[in-house]
């Protein structure tokens, strides 16, 4: 692997370190979706209902901020959950 | 009661089971930080409002560099710091710059330089780090570039069609420098905001010059009941 892609890791610390992961995660996860969503909506309520050109890179930047998060969460939920499974067949 | 204390038990050591795994963790907290585009959408005609958008960032990054400061000099473990890289040990956290690069984005530049500098910076970072991670270095320069133009061709979409290519060519080609070329000192999610921002800066106050129309306001401040 290359060196430059290492973390720093610390055994002891290591439970400590994943539960501040693991508190992270949801406010990670769910705040760009709503913030997406007030985008889509400012631009449904404001420029589609009204027929208002003003608004479109809005519905974009929504989509973008949703899709966007989405490609990186899905993976790191998995990582999550592949780990725990292993971890707990190791322990077992 | 025994049942919950068996469940919060059970739950302790799932969590203390996982292995540490930060790559991803990672790429979510790059892709999180396109929330902080959510400041655009903050409406300027209401008092506390504007006094949030005038003080949180520049606190946020305030107390982010102290925190950064108490690690460098021994008062806060790095073992605290969750997804620190080895050669970050002794050096200043990448999240600092990327939060030092947001605020002078939303700061000094007009949002239509600022909006697609920060979604290189949230999205084109991490893809290019996985693009890196999968496949041969040639395809990073490309695929990376191809994807930070896009940002900046969908915000200049309303700008002269000449003005919205010359500045998705040298916005793509200063984010891809900006994420490649990186320094001990100078962190890339610094650079991959700074440097195209820069260079469109100069297209900004040069086009009038030329003769051509400049996007107006891509992100119109909400007009919700606060």
């Amino acid at each position: 692997m290359n060196k430059n892609m290492e973390y720093l890791k610390k055994e002891k610390n290591m439970s400590k370190i994943i539960r501040t992961e693991l508190l992270f995660a949801p406010l990670l996860i769910i705040t760009p979706f709503i913030v997406g969503s007030i985008f889509i909506y400012e631009w449904y309520s404001r420029g589609f209902v009204t027929g208002v050109s003003s608004f479109d890179f809005e519905v974009v930047l929504g989509l973008i901020i949703i899709f966007g998060n989405l490609m990186f969460d899905i993976p790191f939920v998995k990582s999550l959950r592949r780990l725990s499974r292993e971890n707990l067949e190791k322990k077992e | 009661m025994i049942k919950v204390k068996k469940t919060l038990e059970d739950t302790k050591k799932l969590i203390n089971s996982i292995d540490f795994d930060a790559h991803w963790y990672r790429r979510v907290f790059h892709a999180f930080g396109a929330s902080f585009l959510f400041y655009y959408l903050l409406p300027n005609d209401v008092d506390w409002i504007v006094f949030l958008k005038n003080w949180v960032p520049p606190v946020l990054v305030i107390l982010a560099v102290t925190l950064e400061i108490l690690r460098l000099k021994g008062k806060i473990s790095s073992d605290h710091f969750f997804g620190l890289r080895m050669y970050e040990k002794n050096r200043v956290g990448s999240y600092v710059f990327f939060a030092i690069g947001v605020l002078v984005l939303i700061r000094f530049f007009p949002q239509q330089i600022a909006v697609p500098c920060i979604l290189c910076a949230c999205f084109g970072d991490p893809v290019i780090g996985e693009i890196r991670n999968h496949f041969d270095k040639k395809y990073v320069y490309v695929l990376g570039f191809l994807i930070c133009m896009f940002f900046f061709m969908i915000s200049w979409v309303k700008a002269d069609v000449w003005l919205m290519i010359i500045v998705s060519v040298i916005g793509g080609l200063g984010a891809i420098i900006g994420e490649t070329h990186k320094f001990w000192w100078l962190d890339d999610d610094f650079m991959i905001q700074i440097l195209p921002a820069v260079l469109l800066l100069l297209i900004w106050f040069s086009a009038s010059y030329f003769g051509l129309t400049l996007p107006g306001e891509i992100i119109v401040p909400s007009r919700m009941p606060w």
